[in-house]
């Protein structure tokens, strides 16, 4: 079986220029977790997922590397604060915060036991792109290779 | 040759040629940073021997086995420590001391640096107070740089002042057979001065950019130091085995327990501490973790080292380099300590000052006929301490410290280059050389 047999093919993405708070918007009000980035043409350029936005709300000096700051129960901080941090934030072009995965993109011909590697080892969702022209044609979640082994 | 050799060397070579040359393609190798330090002192170590400059018994005789021990135990003790949270403990305190001031919290985070860098050493004690730095500018809204900096150059400062606190030192005392308390007598005097004068130029430098709101004061001093604390227990452990450990060192004369002892000593203990109440897979668990804090590649290359210039040493290099040296110095006492200080601090801001300690060791032990013996030779090594430990700070490469800072300033998005730092350090640095030099000569000249 290919993934393109069972993926999603309408998936829901944000382009570049988009900014950073409609693309929290759209995480939001679809309660994904992760958004593949296109540019104007569909081609795909990496992810916004929910990372990026706990990078809004972390100070940087905790996300240097695992020796750096571990705990921040020292910190105080509220909702209004990070809503403050957020709406700092809302402005910046999706740009940059579009992150590339480890892994190569799959390709709707891929076989699904690839996927579900690749799902294994990078998360719940995965970005599907045509071989050649690059361009987004859908994600394969989790959700999906269950739903097709029901 | 001291019959120590495989027995001969490899086609007849000549001993002496074959070590340094291998030691030469080595340092010019960990220079060019193309291969890992490690690998490259293993490697030449290996060659020595397979090439029959040394045995297998004779390489290992070269390890110090002392200085290996030290690294190792404090590792293994402040990777535990860290985990208490203490150490964030003391910085987010010393900067509240000074309501958040901006000029205030660099020079009381210098203060910490430099004590806790003369208690663990160096790269140790970046890793644990930048990011709280980073956290408490990026809170006052100040440029990083100047806090970072004043870091850098106090930890390589406050390392000075003990034998624990940088490995130049570690390897001095350990090699030389110098007490801890003898290290502190000789060095903090001259670390305290040097450290009040460097904060006099930040003063200058950068008092008119170190400004900020009240509010963004107002959020620092609304952190809650004692939150920082993850683990109270292993706090009160932790404390209780660093206090034996330095008592340990403290009264190494008297017990006559060289360092190494002490320090696996105390690590072994605050290990039993922690894992007392633990279950057998827990146990396996915490220990690994705490295992897999110790440094290997750092004690690795020590050991390649000591094996490389044990060569030199056995076949006669390291005799001849100081016969040359003594005879550019016309054996005048005064003017080799104060070339050591003056070679030393220059080369160990471009070079690893870890290698140059190793082979310079060896070189000052044997000057001690011409110097009167032993005690005659102590002008010298406080001269190598200084110039090794303190040079460090005059290039972003000259420690091991100060790259460590580099990157974590970089992935926070506030890298430091090259050429900014070299002019802001660099006359730090020879200021630091030139009150030793003061020190030196008032002292013991």
């Amino acid at each position: 079986m290919k993934i393109g047999e069972i993926m999603n093919r309408a998936p829901v993405s944000v382009r570049m220029d988009q900014t950073f708070g409609e693309a929290f918007r759209v995480l939001v009000e679809t309660g994904h977790k992760f958004l593949p980035v296109v540019d104007a043409e569909g081609v795909y350029h990496g992810n916004f997922d929910l990372k990026d936005v706990w990078g809004v709300l972390l100070p940087k000096a905790a996300r240097l590397d695992r020796k750096s700051i571990e705990n921040l129960a020292f910190v105080p901080s509220s909702l209004e604060k990070m809503k403050d941090k957020l709406a700092d934030a809302s402005g910046d072009l999706v740009e940059k915060y579009v992150t590339r995965s480890d892994a190569p993109p799959l390709a709707p011909e891929s076989p699904v036991i690839q996927g579900i590697l690749m799902l294994d080892e990078c998360g719940e969702t995965l970005a599907v792109v045509d071989a050649n022209t690059h361009k987004l044609v859908g994600i394969l979640s989790a959700t999906d290779v269950l739903n097709a082994l029901r | 040759m001291h019959g120590e050799s495989a027995g001969h060397v490899l086609f007849g070579w000549n001993a002496a040629w074959v070590a340094s040359a291998l030691f030469g393609i080595v340092y010019a190798l960990i220079i060019a940073e193309k291969l890992n330090r490690a690998i490259l002192a293993l490697l030449g170590a290996a060659m020595l021997i397979v090439c029959g400059v040394l045995n297998q018994e004779a390489a290992f005789r070269g390890i110090d086995f002392n200085t290996i021990g030290l690294l190792m135990g404090m590792m293994l003790i402040v990777g535990i420590t860290a985990k208490s949270g203490v150490f964030q403990y003391v910085a987010i305190w010393s900067a509240k001391k000074v309501q958040a001031k901006p000029m205030g919290v660099l020079f009381m985070l210098s203060m910490v640096t430099a004590f806790l860098s003369a208690m663990l050493d160096n790269v140790t004690t970046v890793l644990l107070v930048v990011p709280v730095t980073l956290l408490i500018t990026e809170e006052l809204k100040v440029r990083p740089y100047p806090f970072l900096l004043a870091e850098i150059l106090a930890s390589n400062i406050g390392g000075t002042a003990t034998l624990i606190g940088d490995p130049p030192n570690i390897m001095i005392g350990s090699l030389v057979g110098i007490p801890f308390n003898d290290f502190i007598v000789n060095l903090a005097p001259v670390v305290v001065v040097v450290l009040a004068v460097s904060c006099v130029p930040y003063y200058f430098m950068y008092r008119k950019e170190l400004v900020t709101t009240d509010k963004a004061r107002q959020r620092v001093m609304e952190f809650d130091e004692r939150e920082a604390i993850k683990n109270h227990r292993l706090l009160k452990q932790a404390l209780f085995v660093l206090g034996v450990v330095l008592i340990g060192f403290f009264t190494s004369r008297l017990t006559h327990l060289e360092p190494a002892t002490v320090a696996m000593g105390g690590a072994a203990l605050l290990l039993l501490l922690d894992n007392f109440s633990k279950s057998s897979e827990e146990q396996g668990e915490s220990v690994q973790h705490a295992f897999a804090e110790v440094e290997w590649v750092t004690l690795m290359f020590f050991v390649g080292l000591f094996i490389l210039v044990h060569g030199l040493e056995s076949s006669g290099v390291i005799r001849s380099m100081a016969e040359k040296l003594l005879e550019a110095t016309q054996g005048d006492r005064t003017v080799t300590v104060l070339a050591v200080l003056w070679g030393s601090a220059i080369l160990s801001a471009f070079i690893d000052n870890i290698p140059f300690v190793a082979t310079m060791i060896p070189l000052i032990k044997s000057m001690a006929p011409t110097f009167g013996g032993e005690q005659g030779l102590m002008p010298l090594w406080w001269a190598l301490s200084m110039g090794a430990c303190l040079g460090g700070n005059g290039t972003l490469i000259g420690a091991s410290a100060n790259l460590v800072v580099a990157g974590l300033a970089e992935r926070a998005g506030h890298p430091i280059r090259f050429v900014t730092y070299l002019k802001s350090a660099f006359g730090l640095m020879l200021l630091s050389i030139a009150i030793s030099h003061v020190y030196v000569y008032w002292r013991y000249l």
